[in-house]
């Protein structure tokens, strides 16, 4: 696992659609307003079902939202 | 940032045992080493003040906001209760054995139970400490 970070889109696609809140997102995708700003700030990873779930509210694919980065060393 | 239902829950379980423990085992201490008497049936009735605290104070904050307490958990709260509970589980098992080492000190069977019940509160402790640092920290 170390070596390597997922960053994320979630803040931008939000503020593109419709400056969707983070209570919002998180009642489509079925999860607390809290997990939602968690995944924003890089402190929790969410299973496949719920990055699939991301993309799907947002209608792009799934590397439009979630960006995996080997760290540099 | 605003706490989540379940992280005020570990929060409160963390204060509640805190407050309420913490004062019986300074007098269970005192009556290991001669110092005062502590009676078998303030056990019980500690532990019966805890469940009655806990869901008195749970139901408190579930009216103040009621979507998030009947919400159910999602997956990363169940990923923080597994994480805590397991490390919880290893300070249980290590107070079990060091419970059962008491047997070679010839300690009556309600100095033992204290040990017991001891074991069991500070596994406890652990697991709402570290829910509430995974909570804030991140998994």
């Amino acid at each position: 696992m170390g070596g390597c970070a997922i960053r994320n889109s979630i803040r931008d696609l939000r503020f593109n659609h419709s400056e969707m809140t983070q209570q919002e997102l998180a009642d489509r995708i079925g999860v607390t307003r809290q997990t939602v700003n968690a995944i924003e700030l890089g402190k929790y990873s969410p299973s496949l079902e719920v990055a699939f779930q991301i993309a799907a509210v947002f209608k792009v694919p799934l590397d439009q939202v979630f960006q995996y980065e080997k760290a540099k060393r | 940032m605003e706490m989540s239902f379940r992280e005020k829950s570990a929060w409160i379980s963390f204060v509640l045992i805190v407050l309420v423990f913490g004062p019986y085992f300074w007098l269970v201490g005192r009556q290991i080493t001669g110092g005062a008497h502590v009676h078998a049936g303030t056990q019980f009735a500690l532990i019966a003040l805890f469940f009655v605290l806990e869901v008195v104070v749970h139901v408190a904050i579930a009216v103040r906001s009621p979507r998030d307490a009947r919400a159910p958990k999602d997956e990363r709260e169940v990923l923080i209760d597994l994480k805590a509970t397991r490390t919880a589980f290893y300070v249980l098992f290590a107070g079990a054995l060091l419970s059962i080492f008491t047997m070679h000190f010839r300690v009556t069977v309600l100095i033992m139970s204290q040990f017991v019940l001891f074991s069991i509160v500070v596994a406890e402790l652990v697991k709402f400490a570290w829910q509430i640092v995974l909570f804030r920290r991140g998994l």
